[in-house]
Order: structure tokens, then C-alpha cells, then sequence
């Protein structure tokens, strides 16, 4: 929409203040005075109004040109137009009028219009910078990576008195025991597997089983933490003392919790969005779109979807069920702008129903009748049954209530059966059980 | 014509009335003749609609705004690890240089 008019006058207020001089300078403004009823008596050293007057002159055109446009894009339909006389040149001409008759109004479309720009082009920036850090850095990937450093900063935490004690003796002191003495944790550990519960045949008998598993599991956690610091100094560039380490665990563990945070606010943050633009859509469809359309039209269109659903019931009930979910659907989520199915809801469904079940029942009936038993009866009448038990819906009906109802219906036709054939109703009873108890 | 009542319109969408609201609407649009009534009732309701949607709009953006600094959290915190692992590298390139 268009806005410089407005910028302009914007300017002009913010760089020296509202100079009267300047504004009654504007060519064509002291016409536009002229025009108000209190012409005779306006006094031009009212300041305050002169400026209300000078930016309703300045701004009424784009106010009328914006607001004819936003209604004939947004609210109005082509219906409308002829009874409008061209709503484009009435509305803005009223606008303009109203320039002279409310300047405040001119004011308030301004301001309202300009908000509506300026929010559209922030909402479309912010989209498009979310749509690309989302695609940057997913938190639950981040999260894990996070995790990863944590683990590796928590092993080399365990070796944080290395210089000073146990590391020193379980890192380097093994180090130099295996460069020294060939004593090897590897082949210990291996002989430790092959020979489970048996005592060291090395050693003179004074090293013992459990002197081994000890030097085994000291030099393997040696290790492992040794690996952990030669980790966190090539991965993450943390150089392995205790006060870094500390510092650097603490602020992963404040990252983590901060991802989890914004992994649990983010599905909330865009289902308030959806909520809005559902709004958007409830107000858009049930209270402003197409206003002053013709009543009769409504009514007609109500008429066509109603003579339709009545044509479908009489000849594919089914179809009509599909068509009639399709319009509850479109009228619920405001979609139509109309509500066709207003209070004939229940009246319509209830049609449907007794078509549907109708037709329903009167099938397996024929299924029953035209199955032939021959060797293998219960499979037969099975297979003839198999799309009616397979059944999840039935009308309006669904899930556990669309198959009550065909369980129903196959006892109701089992009992109708069984004075002409009792084979066929004792079969098709066992099915039935079969059903209730699945 | 009647004045359009505003609160009268927010009290039914408060209350999720939407086909009274609608009624309410149509009804201020109908009762005005002629094409210049008609033309300043449509530029209210015009008016009525731009208001809805700038708040609309407004929480909108806000939740936009909060989706964005918490994204930008993410992206620190990514970047706080990877960074780390480029100096890192680099270091270890150039010689193993703490």
C-alpha cells in the first residue's frame, strides 16, 4: 500500500516540529481548509487542530486509495460491486470526503494501514531469517553435540588431580611399567579372558589373579583418561586443567539445559502461530469476508449445497456422507465464509444415517442369501462378509460404533435367515461371536 | 445510521459468537442507503478489519520474534562448540601451538 505521503508528512513533523507556515504554504491546503463548515470562524493559530487538518490534507488521498483497494482485495466480493456503484470510486471519494467531515478518522486508516505494511514486511523478514536459522541448527542436533562434549569433559574431569596424584600414578607410572618391565595390559587382559578363575602361572606364585585384575582395569582407565584429555584439547581446544575443564562443563551444562528450554518452547511458540492464523481465518471466513453480499445469494447457495446432499442421499448415500463431512469440515475451519449447513445439521446426518444403514443391511442380507456353503461353509460366509467386518466407519458412525453396527446387522440378518436356512444362521452367528469377542 | 459498536463486536468474538458478530457486521452494512451510507460503512468496516488483523498481526510477530531468539540461543551454542573445534584444528596444523 502506499505510505509516502504519510512518510513524508512523518518528516516534515519530526524535523522541526509542525510549522503552520509550512503547512499553509502546501499548495492546495488553505482550498481544503475552506471546505470545512467552520470555515468562517477557524482560526488558523490553533495549532493542534491545524496539524490534525494538515495531515488528514496530506494523507487523504493514500487513505482512499488503500482502503478501497484493501476492501475490494480482502473483504468484498464482485457481488457487492454493482450495488456499490464501483466500490473502488465510491469508497474512495467518501474517504476523502471524510478528510473534511472526521479528519481524526483520515488519521486512524493511516496509522492503521501503515502498521499493517509494516507488520506484513517484518513478519515476512522474520519468516524467512527463522526459515534459515532452523535450517542452520536444529536444537535436538545441537543438544547431542553438547552432550558429547559433556561426556568428554566429565571423563577428563576424573583426571583432574593427574599431576598431582592418582593420574600420575595411573597414567605415566603404567606408561613407563609397560616401556620398562613388558608388562603388557593387553595380553593380560586377553589371558585373563582364555583362563577364567585360574591364578597366574608367572610371577614365582606371588602375583595373584586378583593382582592382575587390578592392573588391568588401573592401566585400561589410565587410558581411557588419557584419551579424554587428548580429546577435549584436539575436539573442543580445551586445554585439560581442572579449572577449565570446571569452567567448561559448567557452561555445556548451561547450553544443554538452555537447548532443552528452547526445544520445549518452540512446538508451543508455532502452535500459538497456527491458533492465530486459525483466528485469522474464523474472522476472515465467518465475519468479514464477502459482508453485504446479497442475503439471497447465501440462501441460494445453501439451497444448492442442500439439494445436492438430498440428490446423493437418494442415489449414493455414501457419497453424500463424504460430501456433507467436507462441508461441516470447510464451514468449521471458516473456509466458506457461509455456513451451509446451518441448522440442518443434525436433520441431514440423520438422513444419511438411516440411507446408509438401510443399504447396508439390505447387502449382507443378500450376502447371506446368495453365499453357497459347499466344503468349507464358515471360509465362504467369511469371505462374502469380510468388506462389511472390515468396515471402519458407517454414516456419521466410526470406529468401535461403526462396528457395533455391523455387528448388529449380522445377527438381525442371521435371525431373519433362520427359519428358510439354519445352517447359514448358525454360521453366520459363530461369525458374529467370532467379531464380539475380537 | 447507528454509530458501529465496537465493543459490542468484541464482546461476541470474546464469547466466540462468530455467526452473531457476522450478523451484528451485515446488519451495520444493510442498514445504510444508498451507495455513499454504504461506502462509509464498508470504509468502517474496512477500518474494523485493518484493527483485527494489526493485532492479530502484532502477537504474531511477537511469537515470531521469541521463535528467533531462541533459535539464535541454538545457533550460539552450536557455534560456541564449533568454533572451538576449528581453533583447535588449526592449532593443531600449525605446529600443536597452545
Amino acid at each position: 500500500m502506499k505510505t509516502e505521503e504519510a512518510t513524508n508528512t512523518a518528516e516534515m513533523m519530526e524535523e522541526g516540529g509542525f510549522s503552520a507556515e509550512a503547512a499553509l504554504n502546501t499548495a492546495g491546503f488553505a482550498e481544503f481548509l475552506a471546505k470545512f463548515k467552520d470555515a468562517d470562524t477557524f482560526d488558523a493559530t490553533n495549532s493542534e487542530e491545524l496539524k490534525t487538518r494538515f495531515e488528514a490534507f496530506q494523507n487523504k488521498d493514500a487513505a482512499a486509495e488503500n482502503m478501497a483497494e484493501l476492501l475490494k482485495e480482502e473483504l468484498f466480493t464482485r457481488e457487492l460491486l454493482p450495488e456499490l456503484g464501483g466500490i473502488e470510486n465510491v469508497i474512495a471519494e467518501e474517504i476523502r470526503n471524510m478528510a473534511i467531515e472526521n479528519p481524526k478518522k483520515i488519521q486512524e486508516i493511516t496509522e492503521s494501514i501503515r502498521e499493517f505494511d509494516e507488520t506484513a514486511r517484518q513478519i515476512k523478514e522474520m519468516e524467512a531469517k527463522i526459515a534459515e536459522m532452523k535450517e542452520e541448527g536444529d536444537p535436538e542436533e545441537v543438544i547431542a553435540m553438547l552432550q558429547r562434549k559433556e561426556k568428554a569433559l566429565e571423563k577428563a574431569a576424573e583426571t583432574e588431580d593427574f599431576w598431582t596424584g592418582a593420574g600420575f600414578a595411573t597414567g605415566v607410572v603404567a606408561a613407563w611399567e609397560q616401556f620398562i618391565f613388558g608388562v603388557s595390559v593387553e595380553s593380560d587382559k586377553k589371558w585373563l579372558e582364555k583362563n577364567p578363575g585360574k591364578e597366574p602361572t608367572w610371577g614365582n606364585g606371588k602375583l595373584s589373579r586378583a593382582d592382575v585384575e587390578k592392573f588391568v582395569k588401573d592401566r585400561s582407565l589410565a587410558r581411557e583418561r588419557h584419551e579424554a584429555r587428548v580429546d577435549i584439547k584436539q575436539e573442543y581446544g580445551i586445554s585439560p586443567s581442572p579449572a577449565e575443564i570446571a569452567y567448561e562443563l559448567e557452561m555445556t551444562r548451561t547450553d544443554i539445559e538452555t537447548m532443552k528450554e528452547a526445544v520445549a518452547l518452540l512446538p508451543k511458540l508455532e502452535s500459538d502461530r497456527n491458533d492465530l492464523v486459525a483466528r485469522f481465518k474464523q474472522m476472515h471466513g465467518y465475519l468479514l469476508s464477502n459482508i453485504g453480499e446479497n442475503a439471497k445469494l447465501r440462501e441460494a447457495a445453501q439451497k444448492k449445497a442442500g439439494d445436492k446432499i438430498k440428490s446423493l442421499i437418494d442415489t449414493n448415500p455414501e457419497k453424500a456422507q463424504e460430501f456433507f463431512d467436507d462441508l461441516k469440515k470447510a464451514t468449521a475451519e471458516g473456509e466458506l465464509g457461509v455456513n451451509f449447513i446451518e441448522g440442518d445439521a443434525d436433520k441431514i446426518q440423520s438422513e444419511i444415517q438411516t440411507k446408509i444403514e438401510d443399504a447396508i443391511r439390505k447387502d449382507m442380507k443378500k450376502a447371506l442369501e446368495t453365499t453357497a456353503l459347499g466344503a468349507k461353509a464358515y471360509d465362504n460366509m467369511y469371505k462374502s462378509f469380510e468388506k462389511f467386518i472390515k468396515r471402519e466407519k458407517a454414516g456419521g458412525k466410526e470406529g468401535d460404533a461403526a462396528r457395533k453396527f455391523v455387528l448388529d446387522t449380522l445377527n438381525g440378518v442371521a435371525a431373519e435367515i433362520a427359519t428358510k436356512d439354519k445352517a447359514k444362521a448358525i454360521i453366520a452367528r459363530f461369525m458374529a461371536a467370532k467379531l464380539a469377542n475380537a | 445510521m447507528n454509530e458501529f459498536d465496537q465493543n459490542k463486536l468484541d464482546a461476541l468474538l470474546d464469547q466466540k459468537a462468530f455467526a452473531e458478530a457476522r450478523a451484528y457486521v451485515e446488519s451495520y452494512f444493510r442498514q445504510s442507503s444508498g451507495p455513499q451510507e454504504k461506502a462509509a460503512s464498508a470504509t468502517d468496516i474496512g477500518l474494523l478489519y485493518l484493527k483485527m488483523v494489526n493485532k492479530i498481526n502484532r502477537r504474531y510477530l511477537e511469537s515470531l520474534k521469541s521463535t528467533a531468539d531462541l533459535l539464535e540461543k541454538v545457533q550460539a551454542a552450536k557455534s560456541r562448540v564449533n568454533d572451538a573445534f576449528k581453533v583447535a584444528k588449526l592449532k593443531s596444523e600449525v605446529g600443536g601451538a597452545q
